[in-house]
């Protein structure tokens, strides 16, 4: 199916709070109002600027009933348009979608979505086993923990080349957040911690330790979208959100999903957009992916999905550290998902500093070749993907 | 943080310790925790039945789990400064015994501040604390509500797309695939074999009771007989034979088969993923 646009639709302006593990000095609204700010900043524009809001977390963290309403004081939507997503995982891509449509569809002129979590508020694991259906799964997930991917990748591959791989990702992911000011966790890892990693860090489930898995992180990040005519007027570098896809599948959590070879969801999403705007070999097409990883288990493995990979080809991406910033197909130099996972606002955090590699101005994390192209994805349960694509130029529509 | 200053922390941090203890935290806790702290001091810190006893002492046998810091890491991760994860990793803090153990006491205090801490005031950043418990009631309907029945008598249903012959269970309404509404029973397993294996040792919280989940446990995909392919049943493993157990595969369409497995049915069944005990291995194959 073709994704229609009525109007184009830029990326203007891009505010990021520090994300760590205790926000304590500050309560939502006031944690929100930070990235609001910067975002507004960024764009140099003030609220007035802004016609409608987005707002969105997932709600069974911090069970707070209508968080919108409580927030406005921080968000700034009073006497605006304003709307609440939440999708789970994907909730942050998820209203990047929704800020998107709003505005190609001439609705809107300018929209800010905002995303946001303060999981120190509530219990992460506790909320995503609520997760899971009440009749039967929820007896039996982890939380956000499975080893299915290493499994997978062990059978496939041998124990020994499927745990350096992943520790590999995991090392090159930390590198990469040593680099970003907004990481919550930058450890300092190096080469000759692999093996000590790979035996000492605590075991959470199977080959799953503690070091492969995602934080909880606290962080709101605030992302405004404009149509063509005003995004000129905004800034000299916007970023275009060329097509974007959510697919997921109906069934909740199961073992088979990860397990057996039917297609995920990422596969099933990357096939459907890339063939629908044209593009043979994303490897060669994009020059920057941020991924919702996580952990580096899933990290290696949907790497093979989302690039529609086969055989050993994620593996070798990693091993050969092509995905390093400096590598022909960087991944997350931001430090992804392991690096700082406010969930609401992770799947946004993707698509934000997507959009900073495009103009160029990430900072100390900027990959240092020339970005045009950029990819992110956003995951959640149950088995959801978000795909966009991002482009620095709007030439790739003349040639629809 | 100055070395002498850290040292004056971590006294403090123990010194408080009575005074920021959370009874209420403390449930189900039944441990002693060593503290060896470089260049100050050791601790014994013994939790039992809601009460707290610490002691200053140069012995720490017998302790469940002993955490090995210097002043600096420790008074560190006390006051926010330092990622208990980051000096765990980067071997500033050793966990000796039972590491989910020692996650615990992270219940049992008030959080401690440094007094005099150029910060906010601290009766500003105050933290409004709940534990919330809902009872909660959910209809099954008519395609759960049968499979759940099954159970009771100690049978295993699933069911099949009439289009594709796929076979669900726990059963839905409707083939996903196909888009068509399922409408043909089967009696499936009880018996199988073992395709995954969820290895836990990480404590998750149980949803359906609130308590925490006892480690390690597996969580399991079981192919029943009958069942093709991913058709798996989702269920728990006995979990004295974690260790006892090989999980079978599927690769390029190479097979490898997994340990064969048998229901362990509860007494008393009541329609509920709880009318399984669990799976053990099936010895009589």
């Amino acid at each position: 199916m073709r994704h229609r646009k009525n109007r184009n639709v830029a990326i203007v302006g891009i505010g990021e709070t520090k994300f760590s593990s205790h926000r304590e000095d500050v309560n939502q609204p006031e944690m929100i109002n930070e990235a609001v700010r910067l975002a507004l900043s960024d764009a140099g524009l003030e609220m007035a600027d802004i016609d409608c809001v987005l707002h969105g977390n997932m709600e069974l963290f911090e069970m707070v009933f209508q968080p919108d309403l409580w927030h406005t004081i921080g968000t700034g939507a009073y006497g605006k348009s304003a709307f609440r997503l939440t999708t789970g995982g994907t909730t942050g891509a998820t209203l990047c979608c929704a800020a998107d449509n709003l505005v190609a569809s001439g609705m809107y002129d300018v929209v800010m979505a905002i995303g946001f979590e303060k999981l120190q508020e509530g219990h992460t694991t506790g909320g995503i086993t609520n997760m899971a259906d009440p009749l039967w799964a929820r007896k039996l997930q982890s939380g956000a923990l499975t080893d299915q991917a290493a499994v997978k990748l062990i059978a496939e591959f041998g124990e020994e080349r499927a745990r350096r791989a992943a520790m590999t990702y995991r090392i090159i992911m930390d590198k990469h957040a040593c680099k970003n000011p907004n990481s919550h966790r930058a450890f300092g890892l190096d080469w000759d911690q692999m093996d000590d990693l790979m035996e000492n860090s605590p075991p959470l489930i199977g080959d799953l330790r503690l070091i492969h898995m995602c934080s909880q992180s606290d962080g709101a990040c605030a992302v405004i979208f404009a149509c063509e005519k005003k995004a000129w007027e905004i800034t000299d570098k916007p970023v275009w959100i060329r097509d974007h896809i959510t697919v997921h599948r109906e069934e909740t959590l199961d073992l088979c999903d990860n397990f057996y070879p039917n297609q995920t969801t990422h596969r099933f999403a990357a096939q459907a957009l890339y063939e629908r705007n044209g593009i043979e070999n994303p490897l060669e097409y994009f020059d920057v992916f941020e991924m919702y990883d996580p952990s580096a288990w899933w990290g290696v493995d949907w790497l093979r999905e989302f690039f529609l990979l086969s055989g050993d080809e994620h593996l070798r991406l990693v091993e050969d550290r092509r995905i390093m910033i400096d590598g022909d197909m960087p991944v997350n130099p931001s430090g992804g998902v392991i690096a700082a996972n406010p969930i609401g606002a992770t799947a946004m955090v993707r698509i934000a500093e997507a959009a900073k590699q495009v103009r160029g101005n990430a900072g100390p994390h900027q990959v240092p070749g020339p970005v045009n192209h950029a990819l992110a994805s956003g995951f959640g349960g149950t088995m959801w993907t978000v795909l966009t694509i991002l482009e620095k130029d709007l030439d790739w529509q003349e040639d629809m | 943080m100055m070395e002498k200053n850290s040292k004056k922390i971590v006294e403090e941090i123990f010194n408080t310790m009575p005074a920021r203890f959370r009874p209420e935290g403390a449930g189900g806790i039944e441990a002693v925790f060593g503290y060896d702290i470089t260049g100050v001091g050791k601790w014994r810190l013994s939790v039992s039945e809601n009460r707290m006893h610490l002691e200053k002492t140069e012995d720490l046998s017998g302790c469940d789990c002993v955490l090995c810091s210097d002043a600096e890491t420790f008074a560190g991760i006390n006051t926010g400064t330092v990622d208990a994860m980051a000096a765990l990793t980067r071997g500033r803090m050793k966990v000796t015994g039972d590491f989910s153990e020692f996650s615990k006491t992270t219940r049992l205090f008030v959080r401690y501040t440094v007094p005099g801490q150029d910060r906010p005031s601290e009766e500003e950043l105050v933290a409004i604390k709940r534990t919330i418990s809902i009872g909660q009631r959910f209809a099954t309907g008519p395609v759960m509500g049968k499979f759940l029945d099954a159970l009771k008598e100690k049978r295993i249903l699933a069911i099949q797309c009439p289009e594709c012959g796929r076979l669900q269970s726990p059963p839905r309404e409707a083939c996903a695939v196909c888009r068509k509404r399922n409408t043909t029973w089967k009696e499936i397993g009880p018996k199988g074999e073992m395709r995954m294996l969820e290895y836990c040792y990480y404590a998750s919280p149980d949803p359906l009771t609130g308590e925490t989940r006892e480690t390690p446990y597996g969580a399991v995909g079981i192919l029943l007989d009958g069942c093709k392919d991913d058709e798996v049943f989702w269920h728990l493993l006995n979990p004295a034979q974690l260790d006892a157990v090989k999980m079978g595969i599927v690769l390029n369409g190479r097979v490898v088969h997994g340990t064969r497995l048998r229901p362990v049915w509860a007494e008393n069944r009541t329609g509920s993923i709880s009318d399984i005990k669990y799976f053990e291995i099936d010895e009589e194959v």
